[in-house]
């Protein structure tokens, strides 16, 4: 999938979630892309698409409403381990404008 | 538009094809194509082959390919097995290549069935954001120049009458207007 139907997908998946009443009212919760996923989002991708989207962090409530799309998965515990210490720190949030999610990916430049 | 449901063996066609790249139901071309550069329908191609009883004659096409020998396994091991093909497949393990078309095919139903459940709540949403800021179903129409006959009958809980993003639009629209001061909503109500 290129960035459109990436975009379109979160999009899709933080509407399923705002309207499923598993948030409070005004709540918002935070996921953190990692992989190709992140890189197209960052408009750093040499191919300009995916295969699938990486999910390294989402709150138990939401995780459902991401896995239930074949592309997401949730399987880059290997990857974390070779996140640098405090890398929470060095996220960036993409603004699509949504209702109920946060994105995140890695920051440029986090060694410095 | 009614959602369609499509059966396993539709969505394996299906699957096949986008996978392939070509509209064919030929398991001949198919099997072609996978062996010029697209592996990944091999599996698909299998289990769709299964479906229509035709895997001995895909099984020929694959006669000196790679995939000969596990199409021989995966056949012979669903024989044995006695059980549907679904039920076969859910004996495999979770990163089993052949299990991943039933996987997607589960998810593209539950999403559909989310859709449908996500539209009816966003109809609910609708008409409490219409309440609360002391907007009536006609303005809203004006505003969001939705037809009124279509909006009506989604608000009233046919979810067809408005797309997914028609709906996401309308209620992102009325939702940054401004509520009506309670003097106003008092008036609204007792004019209307």
């Amino acid at each position: 999938m290129d960035k459109a139907e990436l975009i379109s997908k979160l999009k899709r998946i933080d509407e399923d979630i705002f309207f499923s009443g598993v948030l409070q009212e005004g709540q918002r919760v935070g996921i953190i892309i990692v992989g190709a996923g992140a890189l197209l989002l960052s408009n750093l991708s040499s191919k300009g698409a995916t295969k699938d989207v990486d999910v390294l962090r989402a709150e138990d409530s939401v995780k459902p409403f991401l896995l239930h799309d074949a592309d997401f998965n949730s399987q880059c515990a290997a990857y974390e381990a070779c996140l640098p210490y405090n890398f929470e720190d060095r996220i960036k949030r993409i603004d699509l404008n949504t209702y109920a999610l946060d994105i995140y990916v890695r920051r440029l430049k986090t060694w410095q | 538009m009614a959602t369609i449901m499509l059966t396993f063996r539709g969505f394996l066609l299906k699957y096949c094809q986008e996978l392939a790249g070509a509209q064919t139901s030929s398991l001949k071309k198919l099997f072609a194509i996978a062996k010029q550069g697209r592996p990944r329908v091999f599996e698909p191609l299998l289990l769709l082959a299964l479906c229509d009883h035709r895997e001995g004659y895909l099984m020929k096409q694959a006669v000196g390919s790679s995939v000969f020998e596990t199409y021989r396994s995966m056949t012979a091991s669903f024989h044995q097995s006695g059980l549907a093909l679904e039920r076969f497949l859910d004996t495999l393990p979770e990163r089993s290549r052949y299990k991943r078309p039933l996987i997607a095919w589960r998810a593209e139903n539950a999403r559909k069935q989310t859709n449908r459940q996500t539209l009816q709540r966003v109809a609910d949403s609708l008409a409490m954001l219409l309440e609360q800021k002391g907007i009536s179903r006609a303005e809203a129409c004006r505003i969001t120049g939705l037809n009124k006959g279509n909006f009506y009958a989604f608000l009233k809980g046919d979810a067809s009458k408005l797309s997914r993003s028609t709906a996401m639009r309308a209620y992102g629209t009325l939702r940054s207007l401004p509520s009506s001061p309670p003097s106003q909503q008092v008036d609204r109500a007792a004019t209307s």
